[in-house]
């Protein structure tokens, strides 16, 4: 009967893959939370896709621009412009997106060259790349159409170009997932996004300040960019538009030389995975470190959690102490603030060389300590909304043990409310030694926000953690939050901002500012009222949830 | 008579349409070693994850040491131990700071949880990798330690759901001594298992449950005779009982098999399956 068995074609096992994809989707949607999770998808991606849009139209019409006025030197910019946005926002997006680990597929008869291409469908999934793409096409319209009569070249330049760059992303993707295979190469991988998030943040900052010291590096590095694929693809394009058929054809080859070259790389590291190199986490080398004496006594009565916190309290807060301090990404994440002000203050700190530009914190002295507290916030509130993302399987124990899950629930909640505290203190240590201490009004004022924001955060986090909880692994390549997590997140953001922002501007109009701390510490203390009747009902809604939360966290 | 360590009444559960475990009555008496049978898909770890306050039942009740497991669920928890099925452990604790940890859920004060963490690591031979993380650690590690940490309170009765599955004949023996250490002691053990042997060897009275309902329930020794006094009567025709001499005892896979799927041994798989090599 071994007849039946015969290899399927490459179309058929795409098709297969593909209906395979589609039938996890809809048998996601069965559940009331994968329900609202994709209609929070589709509310950000709509928000998401106005911006994309919206460049889109704005590339177009540069392209145009360039095109019919014949400064073709241009179009190699938005090349540029798509080429950085194709590699560098799927990095920044890591985190957010879903990712399906196609991998699995292998121990299918699959062949290699459906293997390969599936990496690349893979690669064109990315909603990041979806956009790059976007932009490209609406650069290609530009041209074709303030010049009708390019659109064979434009189509063959810009698909070359293209497929050049979902090589080049499929590769440093593949080599990227290597790289995150083993834990601690993940996790300093995890830090380098962290600070490449950073840099892009401090990149317009640098570049106002340092502009007559980076533009002398930025011409030096000219001859090089210019023999990278998208000045070549750029070039092509201005051959095309000048009519010199052999240069647009030259740089086209170009192009595609790098994209074989890609392509060879990627073949490379995609055959290593198809003839079944593991990439799990068991190839992490465990570092066996033996001590002296009786370690593990030593190391176990180590406590890291005030001796007056009740039993179970104490327990999870020092666990959680215990994940922070060895996740790299997340400490980077907490000193992220503390560099900014650092940096700022180097950069605006002083008179500008001949300008007159006043120094930013001396300026504005009030609203620098908030501002840099507000930003604070920004970063560290979110972390309260998936708060058992990094228990994993470990939640079941949480279940089990005889503790009821409000005093886990303020175990985390306190850590978190510490961490942010102490990170305020710091940020008020540092405004005070580079620029001048806050006025002692703004400081209450600022702490009383910061305490009503705590309170708010924990109160909406907790239910967001119980109800819609999602596993995180340190540093993988996974989504962290739901759907509904991020939006909800989004708008308690914008609503508490909107809220201080009220009762400043208020206070400021009456000239009341001592209304500010009054009222955030009425509010409060309101908060914290039901911050204590919401423990019992969150206690009652972690054993409904228990079901949802152990298959969530539990799973492999 | 001293009150039952586990009594579920008409215990039950559904997932949607699907009832995985039907109206069960299940006893087991304090100080027994109970094995808990059934095939794949069963409800074996559903039964557990209830009994165990991992799973919510849909009907029934559960009583543990005599107190009602919805009602007292803390003080319930406090004298009972659990290896669950996805042994929840913390992988980014070593070994040693997650017994301590556990402990301290378990309300034993500081001293106490270090000295009996560094005892447990002692006897489980993983002290000597005290700063490796429990993520680095191998199945069978995880293994030993999910039973130190389900252990580390003294508990009254332990529930281990698959406790030898990925372990080692080494690390199963090191599991096995402490098992019944604790039954010399006067604890109760309710575990599931499919090594039908170890099951055998270690377990004093055993329950099948097949497709949500509880089959059989009772000593080794009763489970025995049932089947054979079945067979004799001619009402169950399982070829283990056939196999097995009069004066020959039956295997508890023989026993299991009969009363799962009386017959089963008869399916030709070769005639159901013919295309296979």
């Amino acid at each position: 009967m071994a007849e039946v068995v015969r290899p399927g074609g490459i179309g058929e096992q795409l098709a297969l893959v593909a209906g395979l994809r589609w039938r996890l989707f809809r048998n996601a949607l069965r559940t009331t939370s994968g329900q609202l999770d994709l209609a929070a998808q589709i509310l950000v991606g709509a928000l998401l896709g106005a911006i994309v849009v919206g460049l889109g139209l704005a590339i177009g019409a540069g392209a145009y621009a360039f095109a019919a006025q014949d400064r073709t030197g241009l179009l190699a910019l938005l090349l540029w412009a798509t080429f950085l946005a194709w590699h560098f926002l799927p990095i920044l997006m890591a985190t957010s997106t879903a990712s399906f680990d196609f991998r699995s597929l292998l121990r299918f008869p699959l062949r290699f060259s459906v293997f390969f291409l599936l990496s690349l469908a893979y690669g064109l999934s990315d909603p990041a790349v979806v956009a790059a793409l976007f932009w490209l096409i609406c650069a290609g319209l530009g041209i074709v159409l303030a010049r009708p009569e390019l659109l064979p070249w434009t189509v063959v330049i810009l698909a070359v170009f293209a497929t050049m760059n979902l090589l080049l992303s499929r590769m440093i993707f593949s080599w990227l997932e290597r790289l995150l295979a083993r834990r601690r190469t993940r996790e300093a991988l995890a830090a380098i996004l962290v600070l490449l998030i950073l840099g892009f943040q401090l990149s317009t900052a640098v570049g106002a300040r340092w502009q007559t010291r980076v533009r002398p590096y930025v011409r030096a590095a000219l001859p090089v960019l210019q023999q990278l694929p998208p000045s070549l693809a750029g070039k092509a394009l201005a051959g095309a538009v000048k009519g010199d058929a052999l240069q647009a054809l030259r740089f086209t080859g170009f192009v595609a030389a790098y994209g074989f070259a890609f392509g060879l790389l990627l073949r490379r590291r995609l055959r290593a995975q198809y003839l079944g190199e593991d990439l799990g986490e068991s190839q992490a080398p465990a570092v066996v470190l033996r001590a002296s004496g009786s370690p593990t006594a030593s190391l176990s009565s180590a406590s890291l959690a005030p001796s007056y916190l009740p039993g179970a309290v104490a327990a999870v807060f020092e666990k959680e102490l215990r994940y922070v301090l060895r996740n790299s990404a997340l400490l980077l994440l907490l000193a992220i603030p503390l560099i900014l002000i650092v940096f700022f203050s180097l950069t605006f700190g002083s008179r500008r060389p001949g300008g007159s530009a006043p120094d930013i914190f001396t300026r504005t002295p009030e609203l620098a300590f908030p501002g840099a507290v507000a930003y604070m916030l920004l970063i560290l509130g979110q972390m309260a909304h998936n708060s058992f993302a990094y228990d994993g399987r470990g939640v079941q124990l949480l279940f089990v043990a005889p503790v009821r899950f409000r005093d886990v629930l303020i175990g985390k909640n306190l850590l978190l409310g510490l961490l942010v505290l102490l990170e305020a203190c710091l940020v008020w240590l540092l405004i005070s030694v580079l620029a001048s201490p806050p006025d002692v009004l703004v400081v209450v004022a600022t702490f009383s926000y910061v305490l009503f924001f705590l309170l708010t955060h924990f109160l909406v986090g907790n239910w967001l953690s119980l109800r819609f909880p999602r596993r995180f692994e340190f540093g993988q390549h996974r989504r962290r939050a739901s759907g509904v997590t991020l939006l909800v997140s989004f708008g308690l953001q914008f609503v508490l901002a909107g809220m201080a922002a009220g009762v400043v501007l208020l206070a400021r109009l009456w000239g009341w500012m001592w209304l500010v701390p009054v009222v955030f510490l009425a509010l409060s203390a309101a908060a914290l009222e039901v911050y204590k009747v919401s423990l019992d009902a969150f206690d009652r809604l972690a054993a409904r949830q228990r079901e949802v939360l152990t298959a969530q966290l539990c799973r492999q | 008579m001293s009150e039952p360590a586990i009594v579920t009444e008409s215990l039950t559960r559904r997932f949607g349409e699907l009832v995985a475990v039907d109206c069960i009555h299940l006893t087991v008496d304090a100080g027994q070693f109970f094995g808990f049978l059934g095939p794949n898909g069963a409800g074996k770890s559903t039964t557990i994850r209830m009994l165990t306050g991992l799973l919510a039942p849909t009907a029934g009740r559960i009583r543990l040491l005599g107190l009602d497991l919805e009602k007292h669920a803390v003080e319930v928890k406090r004298q009972i131990g659990v290896v669950p099925e996805g042994l929840a452990l913390f992988d980014r604790l070593t070994g040693g700071e997650y017994l301590n940890f556990v402990g301290r859920m378990y309300a034993l004060d500081r001293a106490t949880a270090a000295q009996r963490t560094a005892e447990l690591l002692d006897f489980m031979q993983l002290a000597d990798r005290p700063k490796t993380l429990i993520a680095d650690y191998s199945h069978g590690m995880q293994k030993k330690l999910a039973l130190a940490a389900a252990v580390i309170h003294g508990p009254r009765i332990l529930f281990l759901d698959e406790p030898f599955e990925g372990v080692d004949a080494i690390a199963a023996g090191t599991l096995k001594a402490m098992l019944l250490h604790m039954i010399s002691r006067g604890a109760t053990i309710f575990l599931t298992s499919h090594v039908l042997e170890i099951v055998e060897r270690l377990c004093s009275h055993v329950a099948i449950i097949h497709k949500g309902r509880l089959v059989a329930q009772g000593s080794l020794e009763e489970l025995r005779a049932g089947v054979a006094s079945s067979a004799s009567l001619g009402s169950s025709p399982g070829e283990a009982s056939a196999t097995a001499g009069p004066r020959e005892k039956l295997t508890l896979e023989q026993i299991f098999l009969t009363i799962v799927e009386p017959g089963a041994s008869g399916r030709r798989a070769e005639e159901e399956l013919s295309w296979l090599r």
